[in-house]
C-alpha cells in the first residue's frame, strides 16, 4: 500500500484514506467540453449503430484509458502497511487487534482494548476493497490467509448475500451503513424514542390518542345519513359545509407528525410489533457521507433501509399492515419534523442508550480530558446550524407547504430491492390525505372578482 | 332493449365511433372475421388514420394505411386474456398475411379510449 | 385574461350542489334580517329536478350517460363529473361540430356541400332497400319450405337485420361512394361519410356524444350529492354481475373504488379516471382547466400484495409523467355478511362507515442523487 495522504480534508471526494490514490488524470481527459473527444453521458445515447466507426472509437478509447490507468497503478501491499483481520467463523465476525485508517471512524465497534469488531458483511467488504487482508487463524496459532471466494462461501444464507450486495453498493457511494440490530460487543440502542416516554405519565394521553385513532371516527360518522332528503332538510350555507358533511363518511388513518404523536404513536403500537422470518424488516442505517461522523455516539441515521429480493418466492411484497408495522418501528431523523441539519433538535431528539444525545456531548465536552481533543465539533456544527437556519426564514406560501406535506408524506422508509444481482431502491412513505383539505371557496358574491384574479396569478407565478 | 342498441354500446362500435367522429379515421369498418377466445368473441376493427402513425407503413406517397385495432374492455385486460397465444390467433386469423402491428384500443368505464401498438415480434422503438 | 375571467365565473361551484345563495345581511337593518331569514326558510341546497342518466349494460359492461347537453354542462362545470367519449375529457364535440359545420356551410364550397349529403343518404336508403329485399326474400324462401319453427324465424330474423344494420353502417356507405363520380379525394370521402352520420332527416346535427358517468361517481351523485334520478342501492347491484345478495369480489372492488373516490372527493379533490397513467385516479386540485394533475392514485384492498413489478412499473410511470404515485389501501371493518345486510337493507351510510383508508407514497430512489 502507498503512503496515505493525509490531508484529504474533503468530504465530497468518496475516496477513503487508506485506500490507493489512483492517478485518474488520463481518464479525466476524457470528460472533456468538446463532445468528439468525450465519452458518451449517462442517459445520451445514440439511437442506433449508425455503421460508422466513430462510436466504437469512442468507446475504444474511453476504454484504452481506463485499461491503461489501471494498469500503471500499484498493486499489492507493502508489508509494513498490511492490516491483517481474522475471522472467527463460530461467531461469524472479523476483527481486527489494532486498526488503523479512516474506516474505523464508520465501521464496525471498538472495545476497550482496540479490537476493532467488525461484522460479517464489513470484513468481506475491506477484504474485497483490498483494505484488510483476511485471515484463518488456528487454535494453535497458525494464520491461514483467506481468499475472496473462501469468504464468498461462508455466507450463511441468501439474504446475507443480498444484504452484503445492497451494503457494498452504498458504501461504495460514500454513505455510512450500520446494522441496525445485531451488535457484537456491546448494544448501543440509536433511538428517537426515549424509553421514559414514562408509561405511567402517558396512559391518560395514551387513552385519549387511542381514541382519536380508532374510535372516535365511526361514532361520529353514524350521526350522518346521507339520503335522497338529506339536502332537502339540510341548510348549507357554504361549500366547505358541504365538504365536511361529505367527509366524515369515509375513516382514515391519520400520519403522525409532530414528536408528541411520534411518541405517542410508538408508545401505543411497541407492544404490537410482531416480528417473524417471513416479515419484512429494517436491515440498515444509513446516514449521508459526513466526516464528523462518530461511531459510538451516532446522530439519527438519514435513511433507513429494508432489504427486500423479489425473486425469492415465500417474500411477498408488504400489505399494508406489514407497511405500518415497518413504519411504527421507524427511527431516524424524521426529516418532516425538521430540518436534518438543525443539530440543536435532533441532538435533543436522540437517545442512545436511553441518554439524550444533547447531554453526552455535553459531558463529553464539560470532561477536562477532552478540552481540546474536540475542536472539530465546536466549528462545524455552529456553522452547520447557522448556515441552514437562514433558510426557514423564508416561508413558503400555505398552500405550496400543504402541497410539499402531500408530496413528500410523513415517515418513510428504503425499499432496497434486489434482482438477481441488481440494486434499485424505493421510497415508501406514510402519507395523509385525510388531514388535508384543498376544496375551493368560490368568492362570496359580494366580493369584487379582481381579488380572486390577482390570488391565482400569484399561485400561477410560483408554480413557475 | 333492442338489439340495435345492443349493437351500439359494443365496444366495437364504441371504437369505431371514436375514430370515425373524434380522431377523424376513414374507411373504418368492422371486420366480418371473428374469432372465439376464452368464451369471448374477438373483432377487429379497420381503417386508415388522418395521417401516418408513428413507425406506420405508408403508400409510395406517403399517405398512411390501414391499421387494424382489437377493443378490449379495461375490465377484460387481465393477463390471462390477451396473451401471446390469443395475439398469434389474431394475427393469423383475423389480419391480413404480412401484417406488422394492431393497435390495442382499451376502453375505459369513463368512456376514455387509449391506445397502444401490439407488434408481432420485436420492432425498433420510437426514437 | 378574458378566459380567465369567465373560467371563475363558469367554475364558480366545485359541486353540484351549491350552497344556499342567501342575500347580504346588514346588521341595522331589520329588513335585511327579515330577508335573510325569509330566503334562508325558503331556499334549500337539493336540485329540484334531477338529472337524468341512462344506465344500459352490455357484455356485462355497465355505460352510463347524460345525453341533455345543459346536463351535460351543469355536471362538468360543477366539479368536472364525467368524460365526453369524443373529446379529450370536457363533452366539446357539439360546439366544435357545429362551428365546424357553420363556417364550412357558409360560402367555402369544399365539396361538403349539404346536397352532397342528402345524395349520399338517398343512395344508401336505395341500396339499403335492395339489400332488404334480399333478406325478405330469402326468409320467405324459407318459410315456403315450411321447416322453419317460429324460434328459428325469429333467430335468423335477427341475424339478417343484424347483417343489415351493418351493411348501413360501413360497407354500404363506402361502397356506394366508391361509385360516386364525384368524389375523388380520400379525405372529401371521409368528411362526406362523417356528416351523413351526425345529420338528421331535416339536416339537423345529431349530438353523437354523452357525457359518460364512471361508477364511483355515479354513486358519489346518486348517494352522497343526490342528484341523479336513479337509486344508488339499485345502480350497485346492476353494476355488479351478480346481485347483492352475495359478497362477491366485483362487490368489494366497487365498495373500495368508491370509498377512495369519496375519501378524495370530501377532501375537496377533482377526482378522474387514471387510465391514461396507468392508474385508478387522478387527482387535480381544482380541475383540469386550472393545473395539471400531481397524483396517481391505485386503490387496494388492505390485504394486497403484488408481484414487485406491479409497483414498480405504475411507479415509472408515474414519475416519468412528474406526477406522485399514492397506494391508497382500503380496510374493510364489518363482516362480509353486515355489510351485505345494510346494503340489502339500502343503509349506505353505514356500508361506507365501515372502510378506511391508509395512504402510502412509492417513488423510485437513486442513492447516487441523494448524498447532498
Amino acid at each position: 500500500m502507498t503512503d496515505l495522504n493525509k490531508n484529504s480534508n474533503q468530504p465530497e471526494i468518496d475516496l477513503e484514506e487508506d485506500e490507493i490514490i489512483q492517478d485518474w488524470s488520463t481518464v479525466s481527459k476524457f470528460t472533456n467540453d468538446n463532445p468528439i473527444l468525450s465519452i458518451p453521458k449517462r442517459g445520451e445515447k445514440d439511437y442506433e449503430p449508425d455503421n460508422t466507426n466513430t462510436q466504437e472509437i469512442l468507446l475504444y478509447r474511453a476504454q484504452k484509458a481506463m485499461f491503461d490507468t489501471l494498469e500503471n497503478s500499484i498493486r499489492g501491499t507493502i508489508i509494513k502497511n498490511q492490516v491483517k483481520a481474522y475471522y472467527i467463523h463460530d461467531r461469524h465476525v472479523g476483527w481486527i487487534p489494532h486498526a488503523k485508517g479512516n474506516f474505523v471512524q464508520t465501521m464496525g465497534e471498538t472495545d476497550k482494548e482496540g479490537t476493532l469488531w467488525l461484522h460479517y458483511f464489513e470484513f468481506l467488504y475491506l477484504a474485497e476493497r483490498g483494505t484488510i487482508t483476511p485471515f484463518w487463524k488456528t487454535n494453535n496459532g497458525i494464520e491461514i490467509p483467506l481468499s475472496i471466494e473462501d469468504l464468498y462461501s461462508f455466507f450463511k444464507n441468501q439474504k446475507e448475500m443480498d444484504d452484503f450486495a445492497i451494503y457494498g453498493y452504498l458504501k461504495r457511494l460514500g454513505f455510512i451503513v450500520k446494522s441496525t440490530n445485531d451488535c457484537i460487543i456491546s448494544q448501543n440502542k440509536l433511538s428517537f424514542y426515549p424509553s421514559s416516554v414514562s408509561k405511567s405519565h402517558c396512559i391518560n394521553i395514551l387513552q385519549n390518542i387511542t381514541s382519536i385513532f380508532n374510535k372516535t371516527y365511526n361514532s361520529l360518522f353514524n350521526g350522518i345519513i346521507f339520503s335522497q332528503w338529506h339536502f332537502s332538510h339540510m341548510k348549507y350555507t357554504s361549500s366547505p359545509q358541504i365538504y365536511m358533511s361529505l367527509n366524515r363518511l369515509i375513516s382514515y388513518n391519520r400520519a403522525p407528525n409532530s414528536v408528541k404523536e411520534l411518541h405517542h404513536d410508538y408508545q401505543f403500537h411497541s407492544g404490537n410489533i410482531e416480528s417473524s422470518d417471513k416479515t419484512l424488516q429494517i436491515t440498515f442505517n444509513v446516514w449521508k457521507p459526513n466526516p464528523t461522523f462518530k461511531k459510538k455516539f451516532p446522530e439519527l441515521p438519514d435513511f433507513q433501509i429494508v432489504t427486500y429480493n423479489k425473486n425469492i418466492n415465500d417474500q411477498k411484497f408488504p400489505t399494508y399492515k406489514d407497511l405500518q408495522h415497518l413504519f411504527q418501528s421507524l427511527n431516524y431523523k424524521f426529516n418532516f419534523l425538521m430540518d436534518p441539519a438543525n443539530s440543536e433538535f435532533w441532538n435533543r431528539n436522540t437517545y442512545i442508550n436511553d441518554i439524550q444525545r444533547q447531554k453526552i456531548l455535553d459531558d463529553i465536552d464539560n470532561n477536562p480530558r477532552n478540552k481540546g481533543k474536540l475542536p472539530k465539533k465546536d466549528t462545524n456544527i455552529p456553522e452547520n446550524s447557522t448556515n441552514k437556519k437562514q433558510k426557514p426564514k423564508r416561508e413558503l406560501p400555505p398552500h405550496i407547504q400543504q402541497l410539499k406535506r402531500l408530496k413528500n408524506g410523513y415517515r418513510s422508509f428504503l425499499l432496497a430491492i434486489m434482482d438477481n444481482g441488481i440494486v434499485s431502491f424505493s421510497k415508501i412513505s406514510e402519507a395523509d390525505f385525510g388531514s388535508e383539505n384543498v376544496w375551493y371557496v368560490p368568492p362570496a358574491d359580494g366580493q369584487k372578482k379582481p381579488v380572486n384574479n390577482r390570488k391565482r396569478s400569484q399561485k400561477n407565478k410560483t408554480k413557475t | 332493449m333492442s338489439t340495435r342498441d345492443n349493437e351500439e354500446k359494443s365496444i366495437e362500435y364504441a371504437v369505431r365511433t371514436n375514430l370515425v367522429h373524434f380522431q377523424n379515421w376513414s374507411d373504418v369498418r368492422i371486420c366480418d372475421d371473428q374469432l372465439q377466445w376464452r368464451e369471448r368473441t374477438i373483432k377487429l376493427l379497420s381503417g386508415v388514420p388522418q395521417t401516418p402513425l408513428a413507425n406506420g407503413n405508408t403508400d409510395p406517397d406517403g399517405n398512411p394505411v390501414k391499421e387494424y385495432l382489437l377493443p378490449v374492455n379495461l375490465a377484460q385486460y387481465k393477463s390471462d386474456f390477451i396473451s401471446i397465444e390469443c395475439l398469434d390467433l389474431i394475427f393469423d386469423k383475423l389480419c391480413e398475411p404480412d401484417t406488422k402491428r394492431i393497435i390495442l384500443s382499451i376502453v375505459n368505464d369513463d368512456g376514455t379510449i387509449v391506445f397502444y401498438f401490439v407488434y408481432k415480434g420485436v420492432h425498433k422503438p420510437k426514437k | 385574461m378574458s378566459k380567465r375571467v369567465s373560467n371563475t365565473v363558469r367554475y364558480k361551484y366545485p359541486l353540484p350542489i351549491h350552497p344556499l345563495d342567501l342575500p347580504q345581511l346588514f346588521v341595522h337593518n331589520p329588513i335585511s334580517w327579515a330577508y335573510w331569514l325569509y330566503s334562508y326558510i325558503t331556499s334549500y341546497n337539493a336540485l329540484s329536478n334531477k338529472i337524468h342518466v341512462d344506465i344500459t349494460k352490455h357484455n356485462n359492461f355497465i355505460h352510463i350517460e347524460v345525453r341533455d347537453l345543459a346536463d351535460m354542462k351543469y355536471l362538468w362545470d360543477r366539479g368536472f363529473f364525467g368524460t365526453g367519449q369524443l373529446s379529450r375529457s370536457e363533452p366539446t364535440w357539439y360546439e366544435q361540430t357545429r362551428k365546424k359545420f357553420q363556417s364550412s356551410s357558409d360560402g367555402k364550397s369544399n365539396g361538403m356541400s349539404l346536397e352532397r349529403v342528402t345524395k349520399l343518404r338517398r343512395k344508401q336508403r336505395v341500396e339499403f332497400k335492395k339489400q332488404r329485399e334480399i333478406v325478405e326474400e330469402k326468409l320467405l324462401q324459407l318459410r315456403r319450405e315450411g321447416n322453419l319453427t317460429p324460434e328459428q324465424e325469429v333467430e335468423i330474423l335477427e341475424q339478417e337485420r343484424d347483417k343489415l344494420r351493418k351493411f348501413k353502417d360501413d360497407q354500404a356507405s363506402l361502397h356506394i361512394m366508391d361509385q360516386d363520380e364525384d368524389i375523388t379525394e380520400q379525405e372529401n370521402k371521409r368528411l362526406l361519410l362523417q356528416r351523413s352520420e351526425i345529420l338528421d332527416e331535416n339536416d339537423n346535427l345529431l349530438n353523437l356524444e354523452s357525457l359518460q358517468l364512471m361508477p364511483v361517481e355515479t354513486i358519489f351523485l346518486s348517494f352522497a350529492l343526490p342528484i341523479l334520478d336513479i337509486s344508488p342501492v339499485d345502480f350497485i347491484s346492476k353494476c355488479c354481475l351478480t346481485d347483492i345478495s352475495r359478497y362477491s369480489e366485483d362487490l368489494h372492488t366497487l365498495l373500495i373504488q368508491y370509498a377512495a373516490y369519496h375519501h378524495y372527493r370530501s377532501h375537496g379533490w377533482c377526482v378522474r379516471s387514471g387510465i391514461k397513467f396507468g392508474s385508478d385516479y387522478i387527482l387535480y386540485k381544482r380541475g383540469p382547466p386550472f393545473q395539471h394533475a400531481d397524483f396517481c392514485i391505485m386503490v387496494l384492498d388492505s390485504n394486497c400484495s403484488k408481484p414487485y413489478t406491479w409497483y414498480s412499473t405504475i411507479a415509472r410511470v408515474c414519475g416519468t409523467a412528474n406526477k406522485t404515485l399514492v397506494l391508497c389501501y382500503v380496510e374493510r371493518l364489518e363482516t362480509e355478511e353486515q355489510i351485505l345486510e345494510w346494503l340489502q337493507r339500502g343503509q349506505l351510510t353505514k356500508v361506507f362507515n365501515s372502510f378506511k383508508v391508509g395512504e402510502v407514497i412509492y417513488r423510485r430512489w437513486v442513492a447516487g442523487r441523494n448524498r447532498d
